[in-house]
C-alpha cells in the first residue's frame, strides 16, 4: 500500500493489511491530529488498509 | 466501519463519545454543538451584524460556511466576512479568502497592514525579529479588525477558535501560574466588538473535517512566523495525553469556564458525614468502605 504523508512524500509499505491507526503510530503520527483519506474517501482510523490501497494523510495547520 | 446511527460508512470515530459517524450524522452532531454554544452564550440576537474574521484557514472558512447555513434565511441578522492582509510574503493570498466568501455568497471586506499602518508584518519582523511576531501581529490585526467592524456596523465578531485552542489556553495559563487570566471573567470592553466562538466545543480535527467536506480552496499552510513555543509544547503534550484520555480537552474547557464564572459551578463542596462527623464529599467514603467490609461485599 502507498501512504502519502502530510509533506507529500510517498512511502510504500509492504504490509498486506493493517488498521490505519497502527500504520499512523508506526509513522510517528498521533491519529487524532490528522484526517485520513483512503482511496479518495475520508475514513476513521480504525478502518483496515489493505494491499493496493492508497492512504493520504492530511495534517491541518493550527490557528489562523 | 459503519456509522453508529445508520448503515452508511463512517467518516470519523469520536473517541470521547465512542461513536462512529457518517458524513450526514457528523454534520448534524457538529452543527448541534455549534448551535448549543451560540444558544448557551446568547451570542447571536435579532438585529446583529455578524462578521467572520476570515483568514482563509480551515477554522475561519468553516465558521463562515456554518454561520451562512445557520443564518441565511434570517432577515433580522446580517452576515459578512472581513479579511486582514498582514503582509506576509508567500503566505495566504487574500484572494483565497475572497473566493471562499464569494462561493459561500457572503459580502467580503478587506484591509491591509500596509495601508492602515504603513508597515507590513514582514517589515516588522525584519526590524524586531520573529520572537514577538505573533503578539505584534495579533495586537495590530485585532485593532484593525475592530476598526473596520465599527465602520461596517458589526455587532459581533465570529472567530473559528476550536476546543483545542480553548483547552490549550487553559493549560498554558495553569502552567504559567497565571491565576488572573484563569479567573478573569469575559467582559465587554468599550469600543471593542464582542467576540463569539461557535466552535469552542468542537475538536480541531472535526473543524478540519467539516471544512474539508464543505469548503473548497481553504488554506492548509501554517504561518511562517508562527513560533509560540509554549503553545506548541502544550499542544503536543495535550494531544498525546488526550489520545489516551479522550475527554481531557472538554474537561479543561469546562474548568476554564468554571473558573471564569464560578456561579456556574453547582457543586456543594465538602460536607460532614452524618454518621462519623468526618469531612467528606456527597457520601462518606470511609463509612461506605467499612460498611462493605463488614457486610463482606
Amino acid at each position: 500500500m502507498q501512504v502519502i504523508l502530510p509533506d507529500r512524500s510517498v512511502r510504500t509499505l509492504s504490509r498486506t493489511s493493517a488498521p490505519i491507526e497502527e500504520i499512523l503510530l508506526e509513522l510517528g503520527i498521533n491519529p487524532t491530529t490528522v484526517i485520513v483519506v483512503k482511496n479518495g474517501k475520508v475514513v476513521p482510523e480504525d478502518v483496515t488498509a489493505k494491499k493496493g490501497d492508497e492512504l493520504r494523510i492530511l495534517r491541518f495547520s493550527h490557528g489562523g | 466501519m459503519q456509522c453508529s446511527k445508520c448503515r452508511r460508512d463512517a467518516v470519523i470515530y469520536q473517541r470521547y463519545s465512542g461513536l462512529h459517524l457518517c458524513e450526514q450524522h457528523f454534520n448534524r452532531d457538529f452543527e448541534a454543538k455549534a448551535k448549543r454554544a451560540i444558544r448557551e452564550h446568547r451570542w447571536i440576537e435579532s438585529g446583529d451584524t455578524v462578521a467572520v474574521a476570515l483568514s482563509g484557514s480551515k477554522d475561519s472558512s468553516a465558521v463562515l460556511f456554518f454561520l451562512h447555513r445557520l443564518l441565511h434565511e434570517r432577515r433580522d441578522v446580517r452576515l459578512m466576512a472581513i479579511t486582514v492582509d498582514e503582509g506576509i510574503g508567500g503566505y495566504r493570498d487574500p484572494g483565497l479568502a475572497r473566493a471562499i466568501a464569494d462561493t459561500i455568497g457572503v459580502p467580503w471586506v478587506t484591509a491591509t497592514f500596509a495601508e492602515a499602518y504603513g508597515l507590513t508584518l514582514d517589515e516588522i519582523v525584519a526590524r524586531k525579529g520573529t520572537n514577538l511576531s505573533c503578539s505584534c501581529c495579533g495586537v495590530l490585526r485585532r485593532a484593525l479588525m475592530n476598526r473596520i467592524a465599527r465602520e461596517e456596523g458589526v455587532t459581533k465578531f465570529a472567530y473559528g477558535f476550536n476546543l483545542d485552542d480553548e483547552a490549550q489556553s487553559v493549560l498554558m495559563n495553569a502552567l504559567r501560574g497565571d491565576a488572573e487570566r484563569l479567573t478573569r471573567p469575559v467582559r465587554e470592553a468599550e469600543r471593542m466588538v464582542p467576540r463569539i466562538k461557535p466552535f469552542m466545543y468542537i475538536p480541531e480535527r472535526e473543524v478540519a473535517l467539516y471544512a474539508f467536506l464543505h469548503v473548497e480552496g481553504f488554506d492548509l499552510a501554517g504561518c511562517p512566523y508562527a513560533g509560540d513555543a509554549l503553545r506548541g509544547d502544550v499542544r503536543g503534550i495535550l494531544d498525546d495525553y488526550a489520545y489516551r484520555h479522550p475527554a481531557t480537552k472538554y474537561s479543561l474547557v469546562n474548568l476554564g469556564e468554571a473558573l471564569r464564572e464560578p456561579e456556574r459551578v453547582t457543586g456543594e463542596g465538602l460536607r460532614v458525614c452524618e454518621r462519623c462527623g468526618e469531612p467528606c464529599g456527597k457520601i462518606c467514603r470511609t463509612c461506605q468502605i467499612l460498611d462493605e467490609m463488614r457486610k463482606g461485599t
